[in-house]
């Protein structure tokens, strides 16, 4: 549970779990999205992945994520958008470049 | 690798599946006149575990099998709950706590609905799909919500009724969106199916 407060407490993957609400989309369509590197948003998907509130899928060479939120999940993502709460930045957070901390994430083979 | 979780899950399993076992046994001595319905509530245990058993030698690797296992137990726990539920009924251990009893089944039968209508939309699949597991989830975790606050809160007299016609039209809904998602897909079956 502590790796879903964790995923649900940025900005930016919270964002990301609101886009994957209408379908499936690819790692590129999903940076699009977003300013922020392909790294940094490749450690966002660790991150999603890890609390298991995505899934991906290797089709060809591109990789397709798709939402895999419960009831209760989907409900504290809302919260947590709602109250605007968001984490400091820290060796695991992605708002810090992910290669300087060494925090792994696909990096660019997600895209 | 097995998890503080897995461990307590597994615990919670087999202890459910043994009262469920000895329960139905023993109301099969007490009440010979309906055999059947002990003797699936044993079946239904005894398969579960011979099936977590046989897992063992399917699984082609170890994180499969985990994972396979681990879903087996949570299943097998949840319908072992439920059936020490209606076994403790059979008992008559709820009617000795009188009002209270009667309030607690109401509360677990809507507790139940949420705990698993949480888990529907947490499934990969299409676009089309997942915002139809979405829809019904969400209703059916209100629904199953105002079923437990209406046997909570409300006055044993109303509770039934109220309680009823929260579920009723949740399962209409649930129903109808089911077969929409149904039709969209024979009369359109490539749209929202990436």
């Amino acid at each position: 549970m502590n790796k879903v407060f964790k995923a649900l407490a940025d900005p930016t993957r919270r964002q990301v779990l609101t886009l994957l609400k209408n379908g499936p989309l690819t790692a590129g369509e999903l940076a699009d999205h977003f300013e922020v590197s392909k790294p940094t948003m490749s450690v966002h998907f660790s991150i999603l992945r890890e609390a298991d509130l995505i899934a991906s899928t290797k089709q060809g060479k591109t990789i397709v994520y798709c939402l895999k939120l419960s009831v209760l999940e989907e409900a504290l993502a809302g919260f947590a958008g709602l109250l605007g709460i968001q984490v400091k930045a820290s060796p695991g957070d992605p708002h810090v470049e992910p290669n300087i901390l060494g925090v792994k994430g696909n990096n660019e083979n997600d895209f | 690798m097995k998890t503080t979780s897995d461990r307590i899950t597994f615990s919670l399993a087999v202890v459910l599946s043994l009262w469920v076992a000895f329960a139905s046994a023993y109301l099969l001595y007490v009440d010979s006149d309906h055999p059947s319905r002990y003797l699936l509530a044993i079946a239904f245990v005894c398969v579960g575990w011979s099936l977590r058993h046989v897992l063992r030698g399917k699984a082609e690797t170890a994180c499969k099998l985990e994972q396979s296992q681990r879903k087996l137990t949570q299943s097998i726990a949840l319908g072992a709950l439920i059936l020490s539920l209606a076994l403790i009924a059979r008992l008559g251990w709820l009617d000795a706590l009188g009002d209270f009893g009667e309030r607690s089944r109401g509360i677990i039968a809507g507790a139940i609905v949420v705990f698993v209508a949480n888990t529907i939309p947490k499934q990969t699949g299409s676009a089309r799909a997942l915002a139809m597991r979405r829809a019904i989830g969400w209703a059916m975790v209100l629904g199953g919500l105002a079923y437990s606050l209406a046997w909570l809160l409300l006055p044993l007299s109303y509770a039934n009724d109220a309680a009823m016609c929260t579920m009723l039209p949740t399962m209409i809904y649930v129903m109808g969106r089911f077969s929409w998602f149904v039709y969209q897909c024979r009369s359109n079956p490539s749209a929202g199916a990436r």
